[in-house]
């Protein structure tokens, strides 16, 4: 019975209630999977509008380091290059150095030389003022012994002449 | 003298009774009382040796005048020693230095009996320091002591004269600092060591007598060659401008430094040190003791060194390789 039912609605291109039903429960999950399926694809037009932000900076970031790269290389060759212009005033210098060496030990020996030479003058020098103060010294003691002898000479002078006179009257 | 407790200080002072510097009885009997008294209260048992030199005929003789004048003082701590007038005669070397001071100084050091032995002049006024440190035994032997000496106005009134006054820098017209090494301003005014040091240096100067001047320099210079410490006391001494002293007449001699009553100011007296004979002081002259006490060194030849002795110019030991006496 139910069979010829279904086949009288099938005739007239209709269909059952039962089969509505469930098109109808089909149609709502279409629509929730569309739904879910347009947050999903929000959220990957967020992600990838995120990673797009990322790869904008990550891509600024690399730009940066490359120019940072390329002025580290340019100082470092402008350093390599005056590095090698030392090294080469360098080795000018040590070979000037070697070439100046013998003379430069003759300059060292004649300041030892000079030094020795100045020392000795220099003690000569204290020598000769120490005889100097001696001189000195002995001088004021001379001094002193002839201030002696010439008041002892007028003393006996003064007592020669009293006696004498004293003796003559 | 009297007896009282064995003297601790000896003070040495000479005098010569021509009234040099005005009345010398006056100048010599107030600060003798002065010190007296204030040696007295410290409680410094000490005696005065006074060595009148080259006594003028016809004067009295000076202890004889203060005996009469002061006879508490003279009696109990005066020894007078008289040096006969033929010793200024037969020693001078100058005749224009009337006064052999510091031959008469050392006649009173080599009698003196105390263990510390103060030579000084007789106008001299002791400081309150001074007799303090004396009385608190603030002194040591093998050191010589000095003090600055402050000049009194002349012309100040010297009755009931006391410390507060002298102390004042209104009666002062000098107060000296004594520069270092020989602290030796005026150094005949405050000399201040024990007796064996005076001894083993042979007191002043006898070598060389032609003049006054600088002998007590050429003491200091004597002191600091022999490696002895020179020290401030502490205070100082005061003295009574007079006129003819050294200081107050020495413009007089301005022209003529050669020719002083104090023998040549310019002689060389910071550069030579001497050595006295072992009689110095008039060691072998004969002495008598009058019955009261009064000692007098009469005239002998023997006792007179000779009048030159050139070995005994020495020169001043350096410093740094100075020994001591």
């Amino acid at each position: 019975m139910k069979t010829a039912f279904k086949s009288l609605l099938a005739a007239a291109r209709l269909a059952p209630s039962s089969q509505i039903d469930h098109l109808h429960g089909d149609l709502r999950r279409a629509e929730a999977k569309v739904a879910q399926l347009e947050r999903d694809l929000e959220l990957v037009r967020a992600d990838a509008q995120s990673w797009k932000r990322r790869h904008e900076d990550a891509s600024e970031a690399i730009s940066g380091w490359k120019q940072a790269f390329q002025r580290t290389q340019a100082a470092a060759e402008q350093a390599q290059a005056h590095a090698n212009r030392f090294k080469s005033e360098f080795e000018r210098a040590q070979t000037e150095l070697e070439r100046e060496k013998p003379r430069t030990e003759g300059s060292r020996q004649r300041a030892e030389t000079l030094k020795t030479e100045l020392q000795e003058m220099r003690a000569r020098a204290e020598q000769a003022q120490r005889a100097a103060e001696l001189a000195n010294e002995q001088l004021m003691a001379m001094e002193v012994k002839l201030d002696l002898i010439e008041a002892a000479i007028q003393v006996l002078d003064l007592r020669t002449r009293e006696q004498a006179v004293s003796s003559s009257r | 003298m009297n007896e009282s407790p064995s003297p601790f200080l000896s003070i040495v002072v000479t005098a010569r009774h021509d009234n040099y510097g005005g009345d010398f009885r006056e100048r010599i009997a107030m600060p003798l009382r002065f010190n007296h008294d204030k040696l007295s209260e410290a409680g410094v048992a000490h005696e005065v040796v006074l060595v009148e030199w080259d006594p003028v005929e016809g004067r009295p003789l000076l202890c004889d005048m203060l005996a009469q004048e002061m006879p508490d003082v003279t009696s109990s701590v005066l020894r007078t020693i008289v040096v006969a007038s033929q010793y200024q005669v037969a020693l001078t070397q100058n005749p224009r230095v009337p006064y052999l001071e510091y031959v008469a100084k050392n006649v009173g050091i080599r009698r003196a009996a105390a263990p510390f032995v103060l030579v000084t002049n007789a106008d001299i006024l002791l400081g309150r320091e001074i007799v303090e440190g004396i009385a608190g035994r603030r002194v040591q032997p093998g050191t010589m002591y000095r003090a600055p000496r402050c000049d009194i106005k002349l012309g100040v009134d010297q009755i009931g004269l006391h410390w507060a006054a002298l102390e004042d820098r209104a009666n002062q017209v000098r107060q000296p600092d004594l520069k270092p090494p020989l602290l030796s301003s005026a150094a005949g005014d405050f000399l201040l060591s024990d007796r064996d040091t005076f001894h083993r240096l042979r007191g002043f100067n006898e070598v060389y007598r032609a003049a006054r001047a600088g002998i007590d320099t050429n003491f200091m210079v004597k002191v600091h060659g022999a490696g002895l410490p020179i020290v401030e006391i502490g205070g100082a001494v005061y003295h009574v401008n007079h006129v003819g002293s050294l200081r107050v007449s020495k413009a007089l001699h301005r022209d003529n430094r050669s020719d002083s009553p104090w023998g040549d100011l310019d002689w060389r007296s910071e550069r030579v040190t001497y050595n006295n004979p072992e009689s110095w002081g008039l060691g072998a002259a004969p002495a008598r003791q009058r019955a009261d006490g009064v000692v007098f060194l009469d005239f002998d030849w023997r006792a007179v060194p000779p009048l030159v002795e050139l070995r005994r110019i020495a020169l001043p030991a350096r410093i740094a390789d100075r020994q001591a006496v």
